[in-house]
C-alpha cells in the first residue's frame, strides 16, 4: 500500500463564539473546539462522534473553511476543495424544484455548465415526478429532503463534508441515500461524515475521532473509539 | 473553496452566482402578491404621490414642472433607497446558508443591486414616458445618461455593500440607517433645486452624492443641460473609495460573518 496523503493538517484548532450579554458591551466568550488535532488522509472515510454540543458541526465548518479558527492551524494541500453537501441550503420556496437545482447547486459551489449536464439526473434521482416542475413550498418534508440530497449528489469535491443528512426524509428515500453515499465512499472519495448512529459509523468509517467538549480525544481504532463513547455516554 | 478553481473562473462563478440569486428573487417576488411585476410600477408612482401631495398642495411650491421634477428626482432616488437598505439586512438575513456554504459575502449586496437595478429599469422606461407626456423631449444631454446612471450604481453598490459589510457588527446599524437616509432625502435635492440655496449651503451639500447625481441626472433629461464633469468627480471618488474600503472588509472578514449571531 501507497503512503498515506495528507490533505488537511488540523493542529490544537480552538474556536469561540462571543455571546450577546443584556449588556451591549459586555460579551461572553464561548469556546466550540477548545484543541483539536487530527490529519485528514486522501481517501478516509473519517467519522466525528460525539455528544450534543460537542462541537462536531463547528468543526465541519472550520474543515469546510467556512470559518477560520480562533486558535492553532488547519493546513489543507493546495488546490483542495473541502464542500459541505448541505442538503436544501438556501432553497427559495417560491421557485419550482428545477429552478433550485440550479440556485442551490450554484450556492454549493457547482459550476454552471455542470449542473446543466446533470439536470436531467439530478431531476431523475429526486424521483417526485411532476412535483419538480411545482413551488418547492408545495413539497413535503420527504420531497424537499430528495430534492436537497439529489442535488448535493452531484457535487465533484476532494473531501466530502457530512452532517447527521442521512437521517431525512422517508425510510425508502434514507436507505437509498446512504445507499449512495456508500458507493462514494468506495471510490476511493475523502469523506468525514459526523453521526449520532453508530451502526452508520461502524460500517462506514475507516477512522473516527472522538469530541468532547471541545477537545478532540487521543484517536484509537474504530471498534475501540465508538466503544469508549458508548462508555463516556453513559457515564455523563 | 468552490468547484471551479483558478481566479478566473471562481469570479465567473461568482458572477453566475449572483446572476442567478437576482433572477431566483425576481421571480419568487412575482408570485408573491396578486399584482406581481405590476407592484415595481405602482410603488414608485405611490411614493410620488405622497410627495406630491404633501409638497405641491401642502406647503405649495412655485415651479410650474414640479411634478416631473418631483417624480424624476423620486425615481432615481429610490434605486439607491431601496437597495441600500436592503443590502443592509443581506448578510444577517442568510446567516444559515453562509454557515452551509462557502459563499463569498461580497454576492449577497451584490445580487440585491442587481435584483434593484432591474426593477430600477423598469421605472426608468415609465419615467421616459411620462417625461415624453410632459413635453420633455430628448436632447444631446441625454446621451450622458449611460454615464450618469453608471455613476449612481457606483454610490449604490459603495453604500450598498458598506451597510451590509457593518451591520453584523453593529446589530443597530440598520436603525441607525433609516434614519441617514431619511436625512439624506431631505438633503439630496429631490423636492427642492439646490441651485436656490445659498452658494456656502450647497458646497456643504454636495459633499452628498446622491444630492449631485439626482441634480445632474435631472439636469440632462429635463433640460438637455451636459453634466457639470468637474463637480461629478466627487461622487465618483466617494464612491470608488468607499466601495474599495467595503469590499476589502468583506473580503477580510469573510470567514467571520457565518460565526455572527447563531
Amino acid at each position: 500500500m501507497s503512503e498515506p496523503v495528507s490533505t488537511v493538517i488540523l493542529e490544537s484548532v480552538g474556536l469561540s463564539y462571543r455571546q450577546e450579554t443584556a449588556l451591549p458591551w459586555r460579551r461572553n466568550e464561548f469556546w466550540a473546539l477548545q484543541d483539536v488535532s487530527f490529519t485528514l488522509n486522501r481517501g478516509d472515510t473519517l467519522g466525528i462522534i460525539g455528544r450534543n454540543g460537542a462541537g462536531k458541526s463547528s468543526l465541519l465548518r472550520v474543515i469546510a473553511g467556512i470559518i477560520n479558527p480562533d486558535r492553532g492551524t488547519v493546513t489543507r494541500t493546495p488546490g483542495t476543495r473541502c464542500t459541505m453537501l448541505a442538503f436544501g441550503a438556501g432553497f427559495e420556496h417560491r421557485l419550482t424544484g428545477r429552478q433550485n437545482i440550479m440556485l442551490n447547486g450554484l450556492q454549493l459551489g457547482m459550476d454552471r455548465n455542470h449542473v446543466l449536464q446533470r439536470m436531467d439526473q439530478i431531476v431523475e434521482l429526486t424521483n417526485i415526478g411532476e412535483f419538480i416542475d411545482q413551488p418547492v413550498r408545495s413539497y413535503s418534508t420527504g420531497m424537499r429532503a430528495r430534492l436537497g440530497f439529489s442535488i448535493a449528489y452531484f457535487i465533484e469535491t476532494d473531501i466530502m463534508l457530512i452532517d447527521e443528512a442521512l437521517a431525512t426524509g422517508d425510510e425508502a428515500f434514507r436507505e437509498k441515500a446512504t445507499g449512495l453515499i456508500k458507493e462514494k465512499i468506495n471510490s476511493d472519495q475523502t469523506v468525514v461524515i459526523v453521526s449520532h448512529s453508530m451502526p452508520m459509523i461502524a460500517s462506514t468509517c475507516s477512522r473516527v475521532i472522538q469530541i468532547e467538549h471541545g477537545r478532540s480525544l487521543p484517536e484509537l481504532p474504530t471498534e475501540e473509539t465508538i466503544e469508549r463513547y458508548r462508555n463516556t455516554s453513559l457515564i455523563a | 473553496m468552490a468547484t471551479p478553481t483558478g481566479t478566473t473562473s471562481h469570479l465567473r462563478h461568482l458572477i453566475n452566482v449572483i446572476r442567478y440569486r437576482a433572477l431566483s428573487e425576481l421571480r419568487a417576488e412575482a408570485t408573491r402578491t396578486y399584482a406581481g411585476y405590476l407592484w415595481w410600477v405602482i410603488q414608485p408612482l405611490l411614493s410620488f404621490c405622497v410627495y406630491y401631495i404633501a409638497f405641491n398642495f401642502v406647503i405649495g411650491t412655485h415651479r410650474e414642472d414640479f411634478a416631473m421634477f418631483l417624480f424624476t428626482g423620486i425615481v432615481l432616488w429610490q434605486w439607491f433607497h431601496i437597495s441600500v437598505l436592503r443590502c443592509a439586512g443581506s448578510l444577517i438575513a442568510s446567516r444559515k446558508l453562509m454557515q452551509q456554504v462557502n459563499l463569498h459575502k461580497a454576492v449577497f449586496p451584490s445580487s440585491i443591486i442587481l435584483v434593484n437595478s432591474v426593477k430600477f429599469a423598469v421605472t426608468f422606461v415609465i419615467l421616459i414616458g411620462v417625461l415624453q407626456v410632459g413635453g420633455f423631449h430628448p436632447g444631446w444631454a441625454w446621451a450622458t445618461l449611460p454615464i450618469l446612471l453608471l455613476v449612481e450604481v457606483m454610490i449604490i453598490a459603495a453604500c450598498g455593500c458598506f451597510s451590509a459589510m457593518i451591520s453584523p457588527f453593529v446589530p443597530d446599524f440598520q436603525h441607525i440607517l433609516t434614519t441617514i437616509l431619511h436625512l439624506m432625502f431631505f438633503l439630496s435635492g429631490i423636492i427642492y433645486d439646490l441651485s436656490i440655496l445659498p452658494d456656502r449651503i450647497r458646497t456643504i451639500l454636495e459633499l452628498n452624492p446622491m444630492a449631485i447625481i439626482i441634480t445632474q441626472t435631472r439636469n440632462a433629461m429635463m433640460y438637455n443641460q451636459m453634466p457639470d464633469w468637474g463637480t461629478l468627480l466627487i461622487p465618483i471618488a466617494q464612491s470608488a473609495l468607499l466601495l474599495f474600503i467595503s469590499l476589502a472588509l468583506l473580503h477580510r472578514f469573510d470567514k467571520v460573518y457565518p460565526k455572527i449571531g447563531r
